[in-house]
């Protein structure tokens, strides 16, 4: 096969075009809203700035904030005027899968671990339960080599290279 | 005239400075490709290295670490979608559904390729014409910075790839989000609400890799029993027709990048988004639709980027006067080493402006051949399986981001920005353009506001102003012009669709 | 029990002997709150090699911009006051508690040294109308619209316009810009009239006869650009009760780190300064060498502070009046 065939065999229908969805995602209006409510928010923290002229520094966050609940708006009128998920479909089983909600939980406790393990010994941990968990529960050793190859290149490039004082 | 090429010659007969330039260069490609790692942070760490080292020694390794840092950046954006650098941001937008494809390989192999050229074409451009660039960049007066931020800005409806609604939206919150912290210039504080880690802002780095990095990885785990796709690594190196095909466009963006690079106040990040911008504008059909593989897509942006690399020293050497952040502190490095750097530079001390050329030049080769060596080794981090590489990639976007600045505080924005970005993916907002607004919103602003102080604050002053200047005028009609090629009159009258 | 009782024998042994040993020990962090590239940071990793040299550790040198360097200075007042926090500062701070940014400024701190201080210049573009200081002031008062350069409040070009307008009675059109460097390449393509800005920014290109330097805000003439008049010789007397005034860059610890480590860091500081290679970097630079260090630094500090506040607060610019603070009108 030449390069254009193997380009043309795998590249997915003309995207360049925008096609809107048939059906709306599950919490889509929601989040349109929270757009909506974020432009509001950004209007109003933008009324206690200085506003006296043309040049004043509350032009621009004004203007975006404008833009951002039109955009919003528009965006939820669309997303009203679609076709209803299938019933039962949430939107919190849509947005987080399992997988997704093991690893953003991940993520927060190692956040908050940080500080009390330090660099190396949360990010290890992290890394070591972060491929087991994705293994399913397999490869428990392969974890701990690769997670510590990993560490060590990391640490020896930031600590010691770059002098960056780890957490 | 027989002087200077002695001069130019000296590196090339030196093997020590020989030496740290390769070094260099394969120290900045890692350096690049390590996200929160940057080639600003390697050459100021490298002036208190280099302290005690003869200046051409300390000047040999900084270029070598800034041209190999540039290109560094795609490789992570092509494999991984997260950029390296704010100069790769383009970059990954076709290079990583190439890399999805199993073309990592053929991607990679033709950014270095063109990378070599644009990068030759900037020091070709530094050599011959760098007073009458430079004294042309002065002349671009906040207005005109301002333009070309709007221009930049245009690209949100080009690099959504969706709903344009949404793409707008997202790139106007990053706008707003960019407002963020103390104004550098007035010092008022907008949307801190008496925090101090919020007067410092957020910075755009912060947030490309939350937006990029962990919402790539978070995305990934929907699916995480998926396999990585098996990269094609037969054909690293474009044959000749491959090169010539896209010659025309990579001059042209090498040309952008060697400009907007010689803009003080613009770099590498600015000029390979307006060169992508460009090249999507211009290419009418290319094989691929652009954001899903367009070779295009890869050329622009990463030969805008090297060009912009001699396109910074020109503003610097000639005048003192700094391209972009890296060239910033290589001033400061030569006044360190007793050199006063500025409109006496190339009367005072000729050679350095012929070194650097030549140690420019000898980057540029030694960026060609350590990055195709370097195309295999790279192409199988993607072979990894997900399992494993995803969370090596959390924890790289964790460290990268605390080593900007040294901040916690930084680190929950990242990840705030990861979150984000995975929720905006799910509902068809695209991140690239709010990464995109939060880079160019201050350039806007500011711009903006300076322009609006010079005409006194009155309206028709400011409005005036965009016809009565030629360079003004030009980017206004550009700009006009970019806006009707939308409509569908234009597509009508050139007979599209 | 025994176990307990040793290990917390060996922690007291251990706690003991970390306080005997000598300082340093173990390398020192230092925080520059400017950016990579700007003039602080220059002065600043001009002067640490070598006085990490004369430590025998290194300073790890580390760029914590933000809040006109409030980020950084709250970092090191937040660390422990051991001596391996360092903060390379500029005059800033001295407007913190004005401008309601930040409660602490260098009163929490200890001067290790002042390296060098920044005095204002005015220049015009090469090609300008003002010849000479007493045109721009005359032209202002006529009332004809000058477009003149500033940064945000605070910075030493905001300060020193607020200075002239205040003596002379005139008003200028102010074009606010991010920093010293992006004012001057503006003033270099004509896009405003004049700026005052920092002799480090600027002596470069007045040497290089690409801008023209029309006073320096002073009482004498600057070594690296002798051809500049003071304003005192424009306008003699009328700068008095506010000059000496300039911008500073030093070195400063958190106020009640031992007495043994500062000496140590003085010492060191000061070898560095007195080394030649200093001494030309300060001269190519433009800058003034200050040298300042214990209660002389000290002085320096609160003189600047007096002047800056209250010129501060008289343009409006400050949130609260300098008297709060019971810092003194010059």
């Amino acid at each position: 096969m030449s390069d254009e065939q193997i380009l043309n065999a795998t590249a997915p229908a003309d995207l360049s075009v925008y096609v809107p969805e048939k059906v709306r995602k599950p919490g889509e209006i929601g989040f349109a809203l929270l757009g909506i409510i974020f432009g509001l928010l950004g209007y109003y923290f933008a009324l206690d700035m200085t506003h006296d002229s043309y040049s004043a520094p509350s032009v621009f966050p004004k203007i975006a904030s404008t833009i951002i609940v039109l955009c919003g708006l528009v965006s939820l009128v669309k997303a009203i005027k679609r076709e209803a998920p299938a019933a039962g479909e949430t939107a919190f089983g849509y947005l987080l899968p399992k997988d997704v909600i093991v690893m953003l939980v991940m993520l927060l406790v190692y956040c908050f671990a940080l500080p009390i393990l330090h660099f190396p010994l949360a990010s290890y941990a992290f890394m070591v339960i972060g491929m087991i968990y994705l293994h399913g529960g397999k490869k428990i050793i392969q974890s701990f080599i690769y997670s510590g190859i990993a560490l060590a290149a990391l640490v020896a490039v930031f600590r010691y290279v770059f002098l960056v004082i780890l957490p | 005239m027989m002087n200077n090429l002695q001069y130019f010659l000296i590196p090339f007969l030196d093997w020590h400075i020989m030496g740290l330039l390769w070094g260099g260069v394969l120290a900045g490609i890692w350096v690049g490709a390590i996200p929160g790692l940057s080639g600003t942070m390697a050459v100021s760490l490298l002036i208190s290295f280099t302290f005690s080292w003869e200046l051409n020694n300390a000047l040999a390794v900084m270029c070598g670490v800034f041209v190999g840092a540039v290109y560094g950046g795609a490789i992570t954006a092509i494999l991984l979608n997260i950029p390296g650098a704010p100069a790769a941001i383009a970059t990954g937008m076709d290079g990583y559904p190439l890399a999805k494809k199993g073309l990592a390989g053929k991607a990679i192999g033709l950014c270095t390729t063109v990378s070599f050229f644009a990068s030759m074409v900037g020091v070709v451009t530094l050599a011959v014409a760098a007073p009458i660039i430079a004294n042309f960049a002065l002349k671009f007066s906040p207005r005109d910075f301002f333009l070309l931020a709007a221009m930049g800005i245009l690209l949100i409806g080009s690099i959504g790839g969706g709903d344009p609604v949404k793409g707008i939206m997202a790139g106007v919150v990053g706008i707003l989000i960019s407002m963020v912290g103390m104004d550098p210039s007035t010092g008022e504080l907008r949307y801190t609400f008496g925090n101090l880690n919020l007067m410092a802002g957020i910075s755009f780095v912060t947030a490309m890799i939350g937006l990029f990095g962990v919402s790539e990885a978070l995305t990934q785990f929907r699916d995480s029993r998926a396999k990585s796709p098996k990269q094609d690594l037969t054909k690293i190196m474009p044959d000749w027709t491959t090169f010539k095909k896209y010659l025309p466009l990579a001059l042209r963006s090498s040309a952008i990048g060697v400009f907007i690079g010689a803009l003080p106040g613009t770099g590498g990040d600015v000029a390979a988004l307006l060169a992508y911008d460009q090249a999507k504008r211009t290419i009418r059909h290319p094989e691929t639709p652009f954001g899903q593989g367009a070779l295009e897509g890869i050329v622009a942006p990463e030969t805008a980027n090297k060009g912009a690399i001699g396109g910074a020293f020109i503003p610097m050497l000639t005048l003192g006067i700094p391209g972009d952040a890296i060239t910033a502190i290589m001033i400061g490095a030569l006044f360190i080493h007793g050199l006063r750097p500025g409109p006496m530079l190339m009367i005072e001390t000729p050679h350095l402006f012929w070194m650097i050329v030549s140690m420019l030049t000898i980057s540029s080769v030694a960026l060609f051949v350590l990055g195709l060596l370097s195309v295999r080794p790279f192409s199988k981090i993607i072979e990894i399986p997900k399992s494993i590489i995803m969370p090596v990639v959390i924890i790289l976007s964790v460290i990268g981001t605390y080593a900007i600045q040294n901040s916690v505080t930084d680190v929950f924005y990242m990840i705030g920005f990861g979150a984000l970005g995975y929720f905006m993916r799910l509902y068809g907002y695209p991140t690239g353009p709010m990464v995109l607004g939060i880079i160019l919103g201050p350039l806007l602003d500011s711009n903006y506001r300076r322009a609006m102080q010079g005409a006194e604050n009155e309206i028709a002053q400011f409005i005036a102003g965009f016809f009565t200047s030629p360079i003004s005028l030009f980017l206004t009609l550009a700009i006009a012009f970019m806006l009707f090629s939308q409509t569908k009159t234009y597509r009508k009258l050139r007979g599209i669709d | 029990m025994k176990r307990v009782v040793g290990s917390a024998l060996l922690f007291v042994l251990l706690a003991a002997g970390a306080a005997f040993a000598e300082y340093p020990e173990k390398p020192i962090q230092g925080y520059v709150m400017w950016g990579a590239g700007g003039a602080l940071d220059n002065v600043s990793r001009a002067a640490a090699p070598n006085a990490a040299d004369a430590l025998g550790k290194s300073i790890i040198m580390q760029n914590k911009t933000g809040a006109t360097g409030a980020i950084a200075l709250t970092t090191v007042a937040n660390a422990a006051a051991d001596g391996y926090s360092i903060l390379f500062g500029a005059e800033n701070p001295n407007l913190y508690k004005v401008t309601g940014i930040s409660e602490f400024d260098y009163d929490q701190f200890d001067p290790i040294i002042l390296l060098m201080a920044n005095v204002g210049v005015v220049v015009v573009p090469k090609d300008s109308p003002y010849k000479t200081y007493a045109d721009l002031i005359a032209a202002a008062k006529s009332g004809k619209t000058i477009n003149m350069g500033s940064t945000g409040p605070g910075g030493l070009p905001y300060v020193a316009t607020n200075m002239i307008q205040k003596i002379h009675g005139v008003k200028f059109n102010l074009v606010a810009f991010d920093g010293e460097g992006p004012a001057i390449t503006a003033l270099m393509g004509g896009h405003i009239d004049a700026v005052a800005v920092g002799l480090l920014a600027a002596s470069t290109y007045i040497v290089g006869d690409t801008i023209s330097g029309l006073a320096v805000i002073s009482p004498e003439r600057i070594e690296s650009v002798k051809n500049v008049p003071t304003v005192l010789e424009a306008f003699p007397g009328e700068y008095d009760s506010y000059l000496p005034w300039g911008a500073f860059f030093g070195v400063f610890v958190k106020k009640g780190t031992p007495s043994e480590a500062q000496n140590k860091l003085k010492e060191a500081f000061l070898k560095s300064y007195n080394d030649p290679r200093f001494a030309e970097f300060a001269d190519k630079m433009g800058g003034v060498k200050l040298g300042l260090t214990g209660d002389d630094a000290r002085k320096y500090i609160e003189q600047n502070k007096s002047v800056s506040a209250w010129l501060l607060y008289d343009a409006g610019g400050a949130k609260v009046s300098p008297e709060e603070f019971k810092i003194p009108r010059p």
